[in-house]
């Protein structure tokens, strides 16, 4: 059985209390219903270079993207050390694969993504199914990574994206989401974890990573 | 004593003992002033911002106006996609079906993401007495949960604590680590003693920021990634819904998210933006076995179609709070309930209709700020004095005498220049007058003018003006 209660219970209320309609408000009255949903428009995006955005969007969140013409062992080296990365899991998208090669050359304990290994791994990598210039989001969908706390167990999380992916607006994502069959789960990721309920002093990766690379690959 | 009321005081009394804790309003200045700031760069990221509060006004409405076909749009769609859902009628038919399911998995360890609307129903209480181990994972939340005590704000649930407060109250947890203040270390300490919980917990409930009909998905936003741990890492997930918090379609969704952290935070987008579509796919390496929605309503279709409609619109956003001029002075607490500031003093005596509640739409200084801060246009300040005027109609025949004398008097001029030259006359008696049993209340908050020597009438007969 997959419905409790008393839907027609439930909605038969409604109706009824909807049924003579709303009163007006004199004071302010509501605008006329009906039309369509606006686009949302950024004021400070330029459309025209959505990989600039991208960046500066992303270093706004306190994210760490970075641009190259592809993945190399060179970023991955100075990126490891600075994180100080000894294990890492890998979703199951290729570019986190092929990232997942690399470290294990450099000597890093790759394993593939499950549980057990997201908690005892320093580091979590992915891909993204989009990026969002104007936001600096990654967006994640569980279909593709695989598992959806790739990205959140691990202390630090690596999102390899290659650069066709970026679109302009949150809009852009969301609304093509009607029009097809959704994942079980897509997480818009904007930045790392973070947490103001202390003195609101921003602290950052109080549950999820304290640290989020973008490699933003152009080639 | 209604469900909703926290404390038994009058808001008189709560508001008073707020009043009188320096440290409060010091955190609530700060953190109602960065909101404020916050919410004022956030929305100067947007084109067209107040054409967009305008359209979202618009889009809620429509909503409330087709809400039951888009509750069961939301219903088949997230049946369709694998889950459960439940109509809950009333607080208890929600809290009797999640301890339902509960029991059915043997939940020992739940653990919760934030959600209001779990607070009003009051879920905690039933599911700890049947045994089960409730833990609030959003930091402020559990920092208030540990200490016993109830959120001060919407998105600051413990703003009314500092560090060493907060220290002390975390260090009920720590077995016998030393505990330290800094923020940060404070933080991290949740961080390892929460991940057990998540790690053991058998369920998780959140609430839900938005459902959409038209995928059968709901929309769940958080900073710290705790509605993350909780929709993913238990294998039932539980998400409560009050049934007026949907969206019928994906790009009014865009629409509310684009005003909801801008008008919360600041923030374009909160950390995580969780969409929610059923539970785990076949090959999916985590997430829940089931998914379950609770539409609750709760008392909100007594509010439905009535002069109060509208506040059916809110999104939880809290801009209201910190352009409250009362709330920034008396804090969330002194309204007693689960929902501060004009949002809660418009909504409480609605769910929660009693002697108590219904003084709340008296902590208003009727300024509109609330109104132009609103992501979604609600005429708060008219709703507000909807409440003072349904009141006063109740109010005891001997006010209402007395100010329908008063109205009488001043529709006649002569008596109206009577009555205005008598401050003027009896001048060194206003002082007394104060002191005054009735009056000496009222006066006891007010500066007391010093009435000018000639009334205006007279001064204008003079020639003076």
């Amino acid at each position: 059985m997959s419905e409790f209660g008393n839907r027609a219970e439930f909605l038969g209320r409604l109706r009824v209390a909807l049924s003579g309609g709303v009163p007006e408000n004199p004071a302010h009255p509501l605008p006329p219903l009906g039309g369509p949903v606006p686009e949302i428009r950024f004021t400070s995006l330029d459309p025209t270079d959505l990989r600039a955005a991208f960046v500066g969007a992303a270093q706004y969140v306190a994210a760490r993207p970075t641009r190259m013409p592809a993945l190399t062992a060179e970023f991955l080296a100075a990126f490891i050390e600075e994180e100080k990365v000894r294990t890492a899991v890998v979703s199951r998208e290729p570019e986190a694969r092929a990232a997942g090669a690399i470290l294990a050359e450099l000597g890093v304990a790759v394993s593939d993504y499950s549980r057990e290994a997201a908690l005892e791994a320093d580091l979590g990598v992915t891909s993204a199914v989009f990026g969002v210039a104007a936001t600096g989001s990654v967006v994640q969908d569980s279909s593709a990574t695989g598992g959806r706390a790739v990205s959140l167990l691990p202390r630090v999380h690596l999102c390899v994206l290659p650069a066709e992916r970026l679109v302009a607006t949150p809009g852009d994502v969301l609304r093509s989401l009607g029009a097809r069959a959704l994942p079980s789960n897509l997480v818009f990721i904007t930045g790392p974890s973070r947490s103001g309920d202390i003195e609101q002093i921003i602290t950052m990766g109080v549950h999820g990573p304290t640290s989020v690379h973008i490699a933003l690959i152009e080639g | 004593m209604s469900g909703a009321l926290t404390s038994d005081k009058t808001l008189r009394a709560r508001a008073t003992t707020a009043i009188a804790d320096d440290r409060l309003r010091v955190a609530l200045r700060g953190a109602t002033d960065r909101f404020t700031l916050g919410r004022a760069i956030g929305l100067a990221g947007l084109e067209d911002a107040q054409g967009l509060r305008r359209a979202a006004r618009a889009v809620r409405a429509e909503i409330l106006a087709n809400l039951p076909a888009v509750l069961e749009q939301l219903a088949d769609n997230v049946v369709a996609n694998g889950g459960t859902v439940c109509w809950a009628a009333t607080a208890e038919e929600a809290t009797a079906y999640v301890e339902a399911v509960a029991a059915r998995h043997d939940a020992r360890t739940i653990v919760k993401s934030k959600s209001m609307v779990t607070e009003e129903i009051k879920l905690n209480e039933v599911l700890e007495s049947a045994g089960r181990k409730v833990v609030e994972t959003d930091l402020g939340e559990w920092i208030i949960q540990l200490a016993g005590q109830t959120p001060s704000h919407i998105i600051a649930p413990a703003l009314h604590l500092d560090r060493h407060q907060v220290a002390e109250i975390l260090g009920q947890v720590a077995d016998g680590e030393e505990m330290q203040t800094d923020p940060e270390w404070l933080a991290a300490f949740a961080r390892r003693k929460l991940r057990e919980e998540f790690l053991r917990a058998d369920m998780g409930i959140s609430g839900a920021n938005f459902g959409v009909a038209e995928t059968g998905s709901v929309a769940l936003v958080t900073n710290e990634g705790n509605g993350r741990m909780a929709t993913s890492l238990p294998r039932v997930h539980v998400a409560i819904m009050g049934m007026e918090r949907v969206v019928a379609t994906t790009a009014q969704l865009d629409l509310m998210l684009a005003l909801l952290g801008r008008s919360a935070s600041g923030q374009p987008l909160t950390s995580y933006t969780s969409i929610i579509t059923g539970p785990r796919r076949e090959g999916e390496a985590d997430g829940p076995d089931e998914f379950h929605l609770v539409i609750l309503d709760n008392g909100r279709s007594r509010i439905l179609g009535t002069e109060f409609h509208e506040i059916l619109a809110c999104i939880r956003c809290g801009a209201c709070l910190g352009a409250c001029p009362v709330y920034r002075q008396i804090g969330g607490h002194a309204y007693g309930s689960v929902y501060a500031g004009p949002v809660g003093a418009v909504l409480t005596p609605l769910l929660f209709p009693d002697e108590q509640t219904r003084e709340l739409p008296n902590a208003s200084s009727l300024c509109g700020a609330c109104m132009d801060a609103c992501p979604v246009g609600i005429p708060l300040q008219d709703l507000l004095l909807a409440h003072r005027r349904r009141n006063a109609a109740d109010a005891d025949a001997s006010t209402r005498r007395g100010w329908n004398a008063w109205a009488r008097a001043w529709s006649r001029p002569a008596l109206f220049r009577a009555t205005t030259a008598l401050p003027t006359f009896g001048r060194r008696f206003t002082k007394l007058a104060a002191r005054l049993p009735g009056v000496s209340r009222w006066a006891a908050g007010r500066e007391i003018p010093e009435p000018p020597q000639r009334t205006f009438h007279q001064m204008w007969e003079r020639g003076d003006v």
